[in-house]
Protein backbone atom coordinates (compact mmCIF):
# COMPACT_ATOMS: atom_id res chain seq x y z
CA UNK A 1 0.00 0.00 0.00
CA UNK A 2 1.35 3.31 -0.99
CA UNK A 3 0.96 5.85 2.20
CA UNK A 4 0.73 9.33 -0.09
CA UNK A 5 -1.75 11.45 -1.29
CA UNK A 6 -2.52 9.84 -4.42
CA UNK A 7 -6.09 8.54 -4.55
CA UNK A 8 -5.21 6.70 -7.72
CA UNK A 9 -1.29 5.53 -8.39
CA UNK A 10 -0.16 3.18 -11.31
CA UNK A 11 3.13 1.41 -11.74
CA UNK A 12 3.71 0.88 -15.72
CA UNK A 13 0.30 -0.16 -16.13
CA UNK A 14 -0.34 -2.06 -19.35
CA UNK A 15 -2.73 -3.38 -21.54
CA UNK A 16 -2.88 -5.56 -24.40
CA UNK A 17 -5.78 -6.77 -26.68
CA UNK A 18 -4.38 -9.31 -28.98
CA UNK A 19 -1.42 -7.80 -30.78
CA UNK A 20 -3.20 -3.97 -30.32
CA UNK A 21 -1.35 -2.73 -27.28
CA UNK A 22 -4.22 -0.37 -25.90
CA UNK A 23 -1.64 0.76 -22.67
CA UNK A 24 1.52 0.86 -22.57
CA UNK A 25 3.31 1.47 -19.22
CA UNK A 26 1.35 4.07 -17.85
CA UNK A 27 2.55 6.07 -14.67
CA UNK A 28 -0.92 7.47 -13.25
CA UNK A 29 -1.21 9.79 -10.40
CA UNK A 30 -4.73 11.54 -9.02
CA UNK A 31 -4.13 13.56 -5.67
CA UNK A 32 -6.89 13.77 -3.37
CA UNK A 33 -9.54 16.38 -3.97
CA UNK A 34 -7.52 17.37 -7.29
CA UNK A 35 -10.51 17.32 -10.42
CA UNK A 36 -8.37 15.67 -13.05
CA UNK A 37 -8.64 16.16 -16.59
CA UNK A 38 -8.02 12.37 -18.48
CA UNK A 39 -7.90 13.70 -22.13
CA UNK A 40 -6.62 11.97 -25.73
CA UNK A 41 -7.62 11.09 -29.06
CA UNK A 42 -10.53 8.39 -29.67
CA UNK A 43 -8.57 5.22 -28.92
CA UNK A 44 -5.79 6.91 -27.02
CA UNK A 45 -6.69 4.07 -23.65
CA UNK A 46 -8.81 6.33 -21.64
CA UNK A 47 -11.71 3.78 -21.27
CA UNK A 48 -9.49 1.22 -20.88
CA UNK A 49 -7.33 2.85 -17.94
CA UNK A 50 -10.71 3.36 -16.14
CA UNK A 51 -11.67 -0.21 -16.71
CA UNK A 52 -8.69 -1.34 -15.60
CA UNK A 53 -9.11 0.79 -12.49
CA UNK A 54 -12.35 -0.64 -11.42
CA UNK A 55 -11.49 -4.15 -12.12
CA UNK A 56 -13.31 -4.43 -15.44
CA UNK A 57 -10.46 -5.48 -17.44
CA UNK A 58 -7.45 -7.36 -15.85
CA UNK A 59 -4.09 -5.78 -16.52
CA UNK A 60 -1.18 -7.72 -18.93
CA UNK A 61 1.34 -6.29 -16.41
CA UNK A 62 2.10 -3.68 -13.66
CA UNK A 63 0.06 -2.48 -11.14
CA UNK A 64 -2.28 0.12 -9.96
CA UNK A 65 -3.78 1.62 -6.54
CA UNK A 66 -7.05 3.24 -5.73
CA UNK A 67 -7.19 4.73 -2.22
CA UNK A 68 -3.56 2.15 -1.85
CA UNK A 69 -5.87 -0.82 -2.44
CA UNK A 70 -4.94 -2.90 -5.29
CA UNK A 71 -7.24 -2.80 -8.62
CA UNK A 72 -6.77 -6.61 -9.09
CA UNK A 73 -6.62 -8.28 -5.13
CA UNK A 74 -9.22 -5.73 -3.96
CA UNK A 75 -11.25 -4.29 -6.72
CA UNK A 76 -14.38 -4.89 -4.80
CA UNK A 77 -13.13 -2.90 -1.83
CA UNK A 78 -12.31 0.01 -4.23
CA UNK A 79 -15.46 -0.09 -5.73
CA UNK A 80 -17.54 0.54 -2.42
CA UNK A 81 -15.49 3.77 -2.19
CA UNK A 82 -15.72 4.54 -6.29
CA UNK A 83 -18.92 6.50 -8.15
CA UNK A 84 -18.82 4.87 -11.99
CA UNK A 85 -20.30 6.61 -14.70
CA UNK A 86 -19.64 5.13 -18.41
CA UNK A 87 -19.79 6.60 -21.86
CA UNK A 88 -23.26 6.52 -22.61
CA UNK A 89 -24.66 4.97 -19.85
CA UNK A 90 -27.61 2.50 -19.97
CA UNK A 91 -29.93 1.43 -17.60
CA UNK A 92 -32.18 -1.48 -17.66
CA UNK A 93 -35.09 0.21 -19.34
CA UNK A 94 -38.32 -1.47 -17.57
CA UNK A 95 -36.70 0.53 -14.57
CA UNK A 96 -37.73 4.43 -13.80
CA UNK A 97 -35.03 6.72 -12.76
CA UNK A 98 -36.04 6.09 -8.89
CA UNK A 99 -35.72 2.47 -9.84
CA UNK A 100 -32.64 3.05 -10.93
CA UNK A 101 -31.33 5.25 -7.92
CA UNK A 102 -32.73 2.28 -5.75
CA UNK A 103 -31.32 -0.66 -7.37
CA UNK A 104 -28.15 1.49 -7.16
CA UNK A 105 -27.98 2.52 -3.68
CA UNK A 106 -28.85 -1.02 -2.50
CA UNK A 107 -25.56 -2.26 -3.55
CA UNK A 108 -24.06 -0.02 -0.91
CA UNK A 109 -26.62 0.20 1.81
CA UNK A 110 -29.36 -2.47 3.57
CA UNK A 111 -31.03 0.61 4.93
CA UNK A 112 -33.19 1.99 6.76
CA UNK A 113 -35.37 2.39 3.45
CA UNK A 114 -36.40 6.05 4.78
CA UNK A 115 -32.56 7.32 4.45
CA UNK A 116 -32.20 5.73 1.20
CA UNK A 117 -35.27 7.38 -0.50
CA UNK A 118 -34.06 10.76 0.59
CA UNK A 119 -30.96 10.44 -0.68
CA UNK A 120 -32.66 9.06 -3.82
CA UNK A 121 -34.56 12.35 -3.78
CA UNK A 122 -31.49 14.49 -3.45
CA UNK A 123 -29.93 12.57 -5.95
CA UNK A 124 -33.12 13.41 -8.36
CA UNK A 125 -32.86 17.21 -7.26
CA UNK A 126 -29.15 17.53 -7.65
CA UNK A 127 -29.70 16.50 -11.63
CA UNK A 128 -33.09 17.75 -12.35
CA UNK A 129 -34.75 14.68 -12.26
CA UNK A 130 -37.46 15.32 -10.11
CA UNK A 131 -40.11 15.53 -12.08
CA UNK A 132 -38.79 12.31 -14.06
CA UNK A 133 -38.34 10.07 -11.39
CA UNK A 134 -41.09 7.74 -12.00
CA UNK A 135 -40.57 7.82 -16.06
CA UNK A 136 -39.23 4.55 -17.39
CA UNK A 137 -35.38 5.20 -18.52
CA UNK A 138 -36.29 3.60 -22.06
CA UNK A 139 -38.25 6.82 -22.74
CA UNK A 140 -34.73 9.14 -21.80
CA UNK A 141 -32.96 11.07 -23.91
CA UNK A 142 -29.36 10.54 -23.98
CA UNK A 143 -28.73 13.70 -21.74
CA UNK A 144 -31.74 12.60 -19.29
CA UNK A 145 -29.63 9.18 -18.87
CA UNK A 146 -26.84 11.12 -18.64
CA UNK A 147 -27.96 13.41 -15.59
CA UNK A 148 -29.21 10.18 -14.23
CA UNK A 149 -25.87 8.61 -14.58
CA UNK A 150 -24.40 11.22 -12.71
CA UNK A 151 -26.99 10.86 -10.10
CA UNK A 152 -26.41 7.17 -9.64
CA UNK A 153 -22.42 7.66 -9.92
CA UNK A 154 -22.97 9.71 -6.72
CA UNK A 155 -25.71 8.21 -4.47
CA UNK A 156 -23.00 6.61 -2.17
CA UNK A 157 -20.93 9.37 -1.54
CA UNK A 158 -18.07 8.43 -3.47
CA UNK A 159 -14.36 9.21 -2.11
CA UNK A 160 -13.63 9.33 -6.00
CA UNK A 161 -15.92 9.93 -9.08
CA UNK A 162 -14.54 8.31 -12.41
CA UNK A 163 -16.88 9.85 -15.02
CA UNK A 164 -16.36 9.25 -18.29
CA UNK A 165 -17.40 12.20 -21.08
CA UNK A 166 -19.87 13.25 -18.76
CA UNK A 167 -20.98 16.09 -20.40
CA UNK A 168 -21.36 14.60 -23.50
CA UNK A 169 -24.81 14.52 -24.87
CA UNK A 170 -25.56 17.50 -22.98
CA UNK A 171 -26.82 21.23 -24.33
CA UNK A 172 -24.71 24.19 -23.07
CA UNK A 173 -26.69 24.48 -20.14
CA UNK A 174 -26.65 20.49 -18.76
CA UNK A 175 -22.63 20.73 -19.85
CA UNK A 176 -22.83 24.01 -17.38
CA UNK A 177 -24.67 22.20 -14.73
CA UNK A 178 -22.46 19.18 -15.10
CA UNK A 179 -19.28 21.35 -14.66
CA UNK A 180 -21.11 23.53 -11.33
CA UNK A 181 -21.92 20.16 -9.52
CA UNK A 182 -18.31 19.11 -10.59
CA UNK A 183 -16.83 22.08 -8.55
CA UNK A 184 -19.06 21.61 -5.73
CA UNK A 185 -18.24 18.28 -4.86
CA UNK A 186 -14.23 18.96 -5.08
CA UNK A 187 -14.42 19.43 -1.51
CA UNK A 188 -15.59 15.90 -0.65
CA UNK A 189 -14.39 13.83 -3.30
CA UNK A 190 -11.90 13.49 -6.06
CA UNK A 191 -12.56 13.49 -9.69
CA UNK A 192 -11.30 11.86 -12.36
CA UNK A 193 -13.12 12.85 -15.77
CA UNK A 194 -12.28 11.78 -19.62
CA UNK A 195 -13.72 14.16 -22.26
CA UNK A 196 -13.08 15.61 -25.50
CA UNK A 197 -14.55 19.16 -24.36
CA UNK A 198 -11.14 21.06 -23.73
CA UNK A 199 -12.96 24.25 -22.87
CA UNK A 200 -14.37 22.94 -19.41
CA UNK A 201 -11.12 20.93 -18.92
CA UNK A 202 -9.58 23.83 -18.76
CA UNK A 203 -12.58 25.77 -16.87
CA UNK A 204 -12.87 22.94 -14.16
CA UNK A 205 -9.99 21.01 -13.60
CA UNK A 206 -6.90 21.62 -11.65
CA UNK A 207 -4.43 19.05 -12.84
CA UNK A 208 -4.58 17.29 -16.70
CA UNK A 209 -3.60 13.83 -17.58
CA UNK A 210 -2.80 13.58 -21.80
CA UNK A 211 -2.64 10.37 -23.55
CA UNK A 212 -1.94 9.26 -26.88
CA UNK A 213 -1.80 5.52 -28.27
CA UNK A 214 -1.59 4.11 -24.39
CA UNK A 215 1.07 6.41 -23.66
CA UNK A 216 1.58 9.29 -20.70
CA UNK A 217 2.10 12.21 -23.08
CA UNK A 218 1.50 14.99 -20.36
CA UNK A 219 0.52 14.83 -16.71
CA UNK A 220 0.51 17.71 -13.79
CA UNK A 221 -1.26 20.92 -12.93
CA UNK A 222 -2.81 22.52 -15.61
CA UNK A 223 -1.18 25.53 -15.35
CA UNK A 224 2.62 24.01 -15.71
CA UNK A 225 0.87 22.32 -18.83
CA UNK A 226 0.04 25.30 -20.42
CA UNK A 227 3.11 27.63 -19.31
CA UNK A 228 5.61 24.58 -20.29
CA UNK A 229 7.97 25.33 -22.69
CA UNK A 230 7.30 28.66 -23.01
CA UNK A 231 7.70 31.81 -20.97
CA UNK A 232 4.81 33.92 -19.14
CA UNK A 233 3.87 36.56 -21.48
CA UNK A 234 1.80 39.64 -19.63
CA UNK A 235 -0.59 42.05 -21.95
CA UNK A 236 -0.65 45.36 -20.93
CA UNK A 237 -2.16 48.46 -22.12
CA UNK A 238 -0.85 52.10 -21.60
CA UNK A 239 -1.86 55.82 -21.74
CA UNK A 240 0.92 58.58 -21.66
CA UNK A 241 4.68 58.76 -22.47
CA UNK A 242 5.97 54.77 -22.08
CA UNK A 243 9.63 55.28 -23.82
CA UNK A 244 10.80 56.27 -20.05
CA UNK A 245 9.64 53.20 -18.91
CA UNK A 246 9.85 51.03 -21.70
CA UNK A 247 13.82 50.61 -21.13
CA UNK A 248 13.85 50.29 -17.71
CA UNK A 249 11.70 47.19 -18.04
CA UNK A 250 13.44 45.42 -20.32
CA UNK A 251 16.68 45.59 -18.69
CA UNK A 252 14.85 43.64 -15.54
CA UNK A 253 16.98 40.66 -15.44
CA UNK A 254 13.69 38.56 -15.55
CA UNK A 255 12.02 40.05 -18.47
CA UNK A 256 12.83 37.86 -21.74
CA UNK A 257 10.97 40.25 -24.58
CA UNK A 258 9.12 42.85 -24.71
CA UNK A 259 7.13 43.87 -27.63
CA UNK A 260 4.92 47.05 -28.28
CA UNK A 261 2.03 47.66 -30.89
CA UNK A 262 -0.52 50.74 -30.58
CA UNK A 263 -3.87 49.96 -29.57
CA UNK A 264 -6.58 52.79 -30.46
CA UNK A 265 -5.17 56.03 -28.59
CA UNK A 266 -2.96 53.95 -26.12
CA UNK A 267 0.14 51.16 -26.34
CA UNK A 268 -0.33 47.17 -25.69
CA UNK A 269 2.84 45.90 -24.81
CA UNK A 270 3.36 41.80 -24.26
CA UNK A 271 6.28 41.01 -22.18
CA UNK A 272 7.39 37.82 -22.18
CA UNK A 273 8.94 37.00 -18.42
CA UNK A 274 11.26 34.02 -17.45
CA UNK A 275 10.83 34.08 -13.55
CA UNK A 276 6.59 34.09 -12.98
CA UNK A 277 7.38 34.95 -9.49
CA UNK A 278 8.98 37.60 -9.72
CA UNK A 279 7.10 39.25 -12.59
CA UNK A 280 3.85 38.58 -10.47
CA UNK A 281 5.04 40.59 -7.25
CA UNK A 282 6.39 43.22 -8.88
CA UNK A 283 5.59 44.15 -12.40
CA UNK A 284 2.33 45.83 -11.98
CA UNK A 285 3.69 48.15 -9.23
CA UNK A 286 6.49 49.12 -10.93
CA UNK A 287 4.47 50.36 -13.71
CA UNK A 288 2.13 51.89 -11.42
CA UNK A 289 4.50 53.96 -9.65
CA UNK A 290 5.84 55.29 -12.85
CA UNK A 291 4.72 59.28 -13.24
CA UNK A 292 3.54 60.21 -16.27
CA UNK A 293 1.59 56.97 -17.67
CA UNK A 294 -1.85 55.33 -16.99
CA UNK A 295 -2.32 51.26 -16.67
CA UNK A 296 -5.33 51.09 -18.54
CA UNK A 297 -5.06 46.52 -18.44
CA UNK A 298 -3.00 43.86 -16.86
CA UNK A 299 -3.41 40.87 -17.19
CA UNK A 300 -1.92 37.16 -17.43
CA UNK A 301 -1.74 36.20 -21.50
CA UNK A 302 -4.25 33.00 -21.28
CA UNK A 303 -2.68 30.18 -23.57
CA UNK A 304 -5.23 27.95 -24.59
CA UNK A 305 -5.73 23.91 -23.37
CA UNK A 306 -6.47 23.01 -27.17
CA UNK A 307 -2.83 24.81 -28.39
CA UNK A 308 -1.43 22.64 -25.95
CA UNK A 309 -3.03 19.22 -26.54
CA UNK A 310 -2.42 19.75 -30.59
CA UNK A 311 1.14 20.78 -30.46
CA UNK A 312 1.68 17.47 -27.90
CA UNK A 313 -0.92 14.69 -29.33
CA UNK A 314 0.01 15.99 -32.89
CA UNK A 315 3.31 16.39 -33.02
CA UNK A 316 3.45 12.76 -31.62
CA UNK A 317 5.03 13.36 -28.69
CA UNK A 318 5.66 10.65 -25.85
CA UNK A 319 6.55 10.66 -22.49
CA UNK A 320 6.06 13.41 -19.60
CA UNK B 1 -16.94 2.32 7.46
CA UNK B 2 -18.72 5.75 8.23
CA UNK B 3 -22.58 6.18 7.57
CA UNK B 4 -24.13 8.79 6.29
CA UNK B 5 -27.22 10.37 7.51
CA UNK B 6 -27.87 7.08 9.07
CA UNK B 7 -27.40 4.56 5.96
CA UNK B 8 -26.48 1.30 6.90
CA UNK B 9 -23.27 0.15 4.91
CA UNK B 10 -23.54 -3.14 2.99
CA UNK B 11 -21.19 -5.26 4.78
CA UNK B 12 -21.39 -8.10 2.96
CA UNK B 13 -18.25 -9.71 1.52
CA UNK B 14 -17.22 -12.29 -1.19
CA UNK B 15 -19.33 -14.30 -3.80
CA UNK B 16 -22.54 -13.01 -2.04
CA UNK B 17 -21.77 -9.84 -2.64
CA UNK B 18 -24.68 -7.93 -4.64
CA UNK B 19 -26.83 -10.78 -4.84
CA UNK B 20 -29.75 -9.96 -2.48
CA UNK B 21 -30.41 -7.00 -4.50
CA UNK B 22 -29.37 -8.53 -7.94
CA UNK B 23 -31.86 -11.33 -7.09
CA UNK B 24 -34.55 -9.61 -6.02
CA UNK B 25 -34.36 -7.66 -9.60
CA UNK B 26 -33.94 -10.96 -11.83
CA UNK B 27 -36.93 -12.16 -9.78
CA UNK B 28 -39.05 -9.53 -10.26
CA UNK B 29 -38.75 -9.96 -13.77
CA UNK B 30 -40.62 -12.94 -13.24
CA UNK B 31 -43.27 -12.47 -10.48
CA UNK B 32 -43.92 -8.31 -11.41
CA UNK B 33 -44.32 -9.01 -15.18
CA UNK B 34 -46.71 -10.85 -17.44
CA UNK B 35 -43.89 -13.57 -17.59
CA UNK B 36 -45.39 -16.04 -15.13
CA UNK B 37 -48.98 -16.50 -16.26
CA UNK B 38 -47.77 -16.11 -20.09
CA UNK B 39 -45.56 -19.29 -19.24
CA UNK B 40 -48.19 -21.13 -17.16
CA UNK B 41 -50.79 -20.45 -19.72
CA UNK B 42 -48.30 -21.31 -22.71
CA UNK B 43 -47.22 -24.66 -21.49
CA UNK B 44 -51.10 -25.95 -19.96
CA UNK B 45 -51.97 -25.14 -23.46
CA UNK B 46 -48.93 -27.41 -24.90
CA UNK B 47 -48.24 -30.03 -22.09
CA UNK B 48 -52.13 -30.45 -20.10
CA UNK B 49 -54.14 -29.11 -22.80
CA UNK B 50 -52.20 -32.14 -25.39
CA UNK B 51 -53.52 -34.32 -21.79
CA UNK B 52 -56.89 -33.47 -21.83
CA UNK B 53 -57.06 -33.84 -25.49
CA UNK B 54 -55.61 -37.75 -25.31
CA UNK B 55 -57.69 -38.51 -21.96
CA UNK B 56 -60.76 -37.00 -22.07
CA UNK B 57 -61.34 -35.77 -25.87
CA UNK B 58 -60.22 -38.31 -28.26
CA UNK B 59 -62.36 -41.14 -26.16
CA UNK B 60 -65.69 -38.73 -25.68
CA UNK B 61 -65.29 -38.46 -29.54
CA UNK B 62 -64.15 -42.15 -29.96
CA UNK B 63 -67.27 -42.73 -27.95
CA UNK B 64 -69.84 -40.28 -29.57
CA UNK B 65 -69.24 -40.49 -33.73
CA UNK B 66 -69.68 -43.48 -35.49
CA UNK B 67 -66.92 -44.66 -38.03
CA UNK B 68 -63.72 -43.96 -35.51
CA UNK B 69 -62.76 -47.16 -34.17
CA UNK B 70 -61.74 -47.54 -30.47
CA UNK B 71 -58.82 -49.90 -31.91
CA UNK B 72 -56.74 -46.90 -32.80
CA UNK B 73 -56.87 -45.16 -29.86
CA UNK B 74 -55.32 -48.18 -28.37
CA UNK B 75 -51.61 -46.87 -29.24
CA UNK B 76 -52.15 -43.54 -27.77
CA UNK B 77 -50.02 -43.38 -25.02
CA UNK B 78 -51.24 -43.40 -21.45
CA UNK B 79 -51.96 -40.01 -20.00
CA UNK B 80 -48.26 -40.55 -17.51
CA UNK B 81 -46.49 -41.14 -20.19
CA UNK B 82 -48.09 -38.66 -23.00
CA UNK B 83 -47.59 -35.45 -19.84
CA UNK B 84 -43.52 -36.07 -19.13
CA UNK B 85 -42.49 -37.53 -22.19
CA UNK B 86 -44.02 -34.81 -23.85
CA UNK B 87 -42.62 -31.97 -21.26
CA UNK B 88 -39.24 -33.42 -21.28
CA UNK B 89 -39.11 -33.10 -24.90
CA UNK B 90 -40.19 -29.85 -25.42
CA UNK B 91 -40.25 -27.69 -21.93
CA UNK B 92 -36.06 -27.76 -22.98
CA UNK B 93 -36.72 -25.80 -25.71
CA UNK B 94 -38.85 -23.22 -23.99
CA UNK B 95 -36.20 -23.11 -21.00
CA UNK B 96 -33.42 -22.50 -23.85
CA UNK B 97 -35.65 -19.60 -25.57
CA UNK B 98 -36.35 -18.07 -22.18
CA UNK B 99 -32.77 -17.88 -20.94
CA UNK B 100 -31.23 -16.54 -24.61
CA UNK B 101 -29.86 -13.10 -24.38
CA UNK B 102 -30.26 -12.93 -20.40
CA UNK B 103 -26.12 -12.07 -19.96
CA UNK B 104 -25.21 -11.42 -23.90
CA UNK B 105 -27.88 -8.66 -23.92
CA UNK B 106 -26.13 -7.43 -20.76
CA UNK B 107 -23.47 -7.04 -22.52
CA UNK B 108 -24.29 -5.50 -25.77
CA UNK B 109 -26.16 -2.86 -23.82
CA UNK B 110 -23.72 -1.97 -21.29
CA UNK B 111 -25.77 -2.94 -18.43
CA UNK B 112 -23.77 -5.68 -16.93
CA UNK B 113 -20.57 -3.40 -16.99
CA UNK B 114 -22.59 -0.77 -15.29
CA UNK B 115 -23.47 -3.24 -12.29
CA UNK B 116 -20.27 -5.12 -12.29
CA UNK B 117 -18.73 -1.40 -11.84
CA UNK B 118 -20.54 -1.17 -8.35
CA UNK B 119 -19.36 -3.84 -5.23
CA UNK B 120 -21.08 -6.87 -6.64
CA UNK B 121 -19.40 -10.37 -7.18
CA UNK B 122 -19.32 -11.03 -10.40
CA UNK B 123 -20.45 -14.92 -8.85
CA UNK B 124 -23.26 -13.14 -7.69
CA UNK B 125 -24.20 -11.86 -10.83
CA UNK B 126 -24.55 -15.21 -12.74
CA UNK B 127 -26.21 -17.30 -9.34
CA UNK B 128 -28.91 -14.35 -9.59
CA UNK B 129 -30.07 -15.18 -12.75
CA UNK B 130 -29.60 -18.77 -11.89
CA UNK B 131 -31.89 -19.10 -9.00
CA UNK B 132 -34.48 -16.40 -10.19
CA UNK B 133 -35.48 -18.88 -12.89
CA UNK B 134 -34.48 -21.90 -11.85
CA UNK B 135 -37.77 -20.92 -9.26
CA UNK B 136 -39.63 -19.43 -12.03
CA UNK B 137 -39.13 -22.57 -14.05
CA UNK B 138 -39.78 -24.84 -11.08
CA UNK B 139 -43.08 -22.94 -10.24
CA UNK B 140 -44.88 -22.67 -13.95
CA UNK B 141 -43.01 -25.53 -15.54
CA UNK B 142 -42.87 -28.32 -13.44
CA UNK B 143 -44.84 -27.87 -10.34
CA UNK B 144 -48.34 -25.99 -12.05
CA UNK B 145 -48.17 -28.25 -14.64
CA UNK B 146 -47.51 -31.33 -12.78
CA UNK B 147 -50.04 -30.46 -10.92
CA UNK B 148 -52.68 -30.09 -13.52
CA UNK B 149 -51.89 -33.29 -15.08
CA UNK B 150 -52.14 -35.26 -11.42
CA UNK B 151 -55.75 -33.86 -11.39
CA UNK B 152 -56.17 -34.45 -15.58
CA UNK B 153 -55.09 -38.10 -14.78
CA UNK B 154 -56.42 -39.12 -11.65
CA UNK B 155 -59.41 -37.95 -13.23
CA UNK B 156 -59.30 -39.72 -16.22
CA UNK B 157 -58.52 -42.85 -14.29
CA UNK B 158 -61.11 -42.55 -11.16
CA UNK B 159 -58.80 -42.56 -8.67
CA UNK B 160 -55.68 -40.58 -7.80
CA UNK B 161 -52.36 -42.45 -9.10
CA UNK B 162 -49.57 -42.85 -6.50
CA UNK B 163 -48.49 -39.51 -5.19
CA UNK B 164 -44.99 -40.78 -4.61
CA UNK B 165 -43.84 -41.96 -7.43
CA UNK B 166 -45.41 -39.21 -9.36
CA UNK B 167 -43.32 -36.64 -7.66
CA UNK B 168 -40.14 -38.37 -8.11
CA UNK B 169 -40.89 -37.80 -11.66
CA UNK B 170 -41.48 -34.48 -11.45
CA UNK B 171 -38.47 -34.19 -9.51
CA UNK B 172 -36.35 -35.67 -12.43
CA UNK B 173 -38.14 -33.60 -14.82
CA UNK B 174 -37.08 -30.35 -12.98
CA UNK B 175 -33.54 -32.03 -12.93
CA UNK B 176 -33.28 -32.05 -16.96
CA UNK B 177 -34.49 -28.39 -16.91
CA UNK B 178 -31.92 -27.48 -14.63
CA UNK B 179 -29.71 -28.93 -16.87
CA UNK B 180 -30.80 -27.18 -19.76
CA UNK B 181 -30.72 -23.77 -17.72
CA UNK B 182 -27.00 -24.50 -16.47
CA UNK B 183 -26.20 -25.13 -19.80
CA UNK B 184 -27.89 -22.06 -21.76
CA UNK B 185 -26.36 -19.97 -18.64
CA UNK B 186 -22.76 -21.62 -19.46
CA UNK B 187 -23.23 -20.60 -23.42
CA UNK B 188 -24.29 -17.09 -22.53
CA UNK B 189 -20.79 -16.79 -21.28
CA UNK B 190 -18.97 -18.71 -23.08
CA UNK B 191 -20.66 -16.62 -26.74
CA UNK B 192 -20.93 -13.36 -27.79
CA UNK B 193 -24.29 -14.14 -30.18
CA UNK B 194 -27.58 -14.68 -29.06
CA UNK B 195 -27.72 -17.23 -32.55
CA UNK B 196 -24.29 -19.33 -30.83
CA UNK B 197 -26.66 -19.97 -27.90
CA UNK B 198 -29.44 -20.86 -29.67
CA UNK B 199 -27.71 -23.11 -31.85
CA UNK B 200 -25.77 -25.28 -29.59
CA UNK B 201 -28.63 -25.75 -26.96
CA UNK B 202 -31.30 -26.32 -29.23
CA UNK B 203 -28.84 -28.78 -31.18
CA UNK B 204 -28.70 -30.24 -27.76
CA UNK B 205 -31.57 -30.53 -26.73
CA UNK B 206 -33.20 -31.43 -30.26
CA UNK B 207 -30.72 -33.85 -31.20
CA UNK B 208 -30.19 -35.33 -27.65
CA UNK B 209 -33.12 -38.25 -28.62
CA UNK B 210 -31.57 -38.45 -32.19
CA UNK B 211 -28.15 -39.23 -30.62
CA UNK B 212 -29.11 -41.62 -28.25
CA UNK B 213 -30.64 -44.00 -30.71
CA UNK B 214 -27.41 -44.02 -32.51
CA UNK B 215 -25.06 -43.98 -29.34
CA UNK B 216 -27.06 -45.44 -26.67
CA UNK B 217 -24.73 -45.34 -24.13
CA UNK B 218 -25.12 -41.88 -23.78
CA UNK B 219 -28.59 -42.38 -22.28
CA UNK B 220 -26.62 -43.49 -19.02
CA UNK B 221 -24.98 -40.13 -18.78
CA UNK B 222 -27.05 -37.47 -20.32
CA UNK B 223 -30.85 -36.63 -19.63
CA UNK B 224 -31.69 -36.97 -22.75
CA UNK B 225 -33.27 -40.70 -22.24
CA UNK B 226 -35.60 -38.23 -19.45
CA UNK B 227 -38.37 -38.48 -21.55
CA UNK B 228 -38.66 -42.42 -21.81
CA UNK B 229 -36.97 -42.89 -17.83
CA UNK B 230 -39.70 -40.73 -16.12
CA UNK B 231 -42.87 -42.24 -17.40
CA UNK B 232 -41.77 -45.89 -16.26
CA UNK B 233 -40.46 -43.65 -12.76
CA UNK B 234 -44.00 -42.54 -11.99
CA UNK B 235 -45.78 -45.80 -13.06
CA UNK B 236 -43.30 -47.44 -10.03
CA UNK B 237 -41.61 -50.02 -12.58
CA UNK B 238 -38.16 -48.53 -11.90
CA UNK B 239 -35.99 -51.80 -12.49
CA UNK B 240 -33.04 -52.08 -9.94
CA UNK B 241 -29.32 -51.43 -9.67
CA UNK B 242 -27.43 -48.57 -10.27
CA UNK B 243 -27.51 -48.28 -13.91
CA UNK B 244 -30.72 -46.80 -13.87
CA UNK B 245 -29.57 -43.90 -11.61
CA UNK B 246 -26.57 -43.22 -13.51
CA UNK B 247 -28.17 -40.35 -15.43
CA UNK B 248 -29.30 -38.89 -13.16
CA UNK B 249 -26.18 -38.63 -11.52
CA UNK B 250 -24.41 -37.65 -14.57
CA UNK B 251 -26.99 -34.94 -15.60
CA UNK B 252 -26.83 -33.27 -12.06
CA UNK B 253 -23.17 -33.46 -12.30
CA UNK B 254 -23.07 -31.92 -15.71
CA UNK B 255 -25.27 -29.34 -14.40
CA UNK B 256 -22.53 -28.12 -11.73
CA UNK B 257 -19.82 -28.55 -14.47
CA UNK B 258 -22.21 -25.83 -16.45
CA UNK B 259 -22.39 -23.62 -13.38
CA UNK B 260 -18.91 -23.71 -12.68
CA UNK B 261 -17.36 -23.41 -15.93
CA UNK B 262 -20.05 -19.95 -16.52
CA UNK B 263 -19.05 -18.60 -13.43
CA UNK B 264 -15.03 -18.75 -13.94
CA UNK B 265 -15.29 -18.09 -17.14
CA UNK B 266 -17.24 -14.70 -16.26
CA UNK B 267 -14.81 -13.75 -13.14
CA UNK B 268 -11.92 -13.79 -15.67
CA UNK B 269 -13.84 -12.14 -19.00
CA UNK B 270 -13.17 -8.61 -19.65
CA UNK B 271 -15.93 -6.00 -19.75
Amino acid sequence: MILNNNVIQTNNLSKTFGNIEALNFLNLTVPKHSITGFLGPNGAGKSTTIKLLLGLLKPTSGTGEVFGLDIQKQSTEIRRRVGYLSQDPHFYPEMTARDVLRFTAKFFYTGPEKAIEERIEEMLTMVGLSEKADRKVNGFSGGERQRLGIAQAQINYPDLLILDEPAASLDPMGRQDVLNIMRNLQEKTTIFYSTHILDDVQRVSDRVVILNQGQLIAQGPIEELLSAGRDIVYVITLEGDTLKIRDKIIELPWVSNLAEEPLNNAIQWRIAVSDPDKAKRDLLPILVNCQGITVLNFGRQERELEEVFMRLVGGGNNGN
Amino acid sequence: METKIGLEVNQTQGWRLGLKNLFSRENSKWWKTSRWWVQSLVWMLITNGVLLLLLFLLPFISATFEGVNPEDLEDIPDGITAFFSLAAISMPIGVVILLQGSIIDEKTLGTAEWVLSKPVSRTAFILSKLIAHALGILVTYVILQSTIAYGLISASQSKPIPILNYVKGSLLLALGLFFYLTLTLMLEVLFEKRTSVLGVALGVALGGALLINLFPALAFITPFAFPNMIPVVVQGLTPPGFLFFLPLISTAFMSLVFLAVAIWRFNHKPL
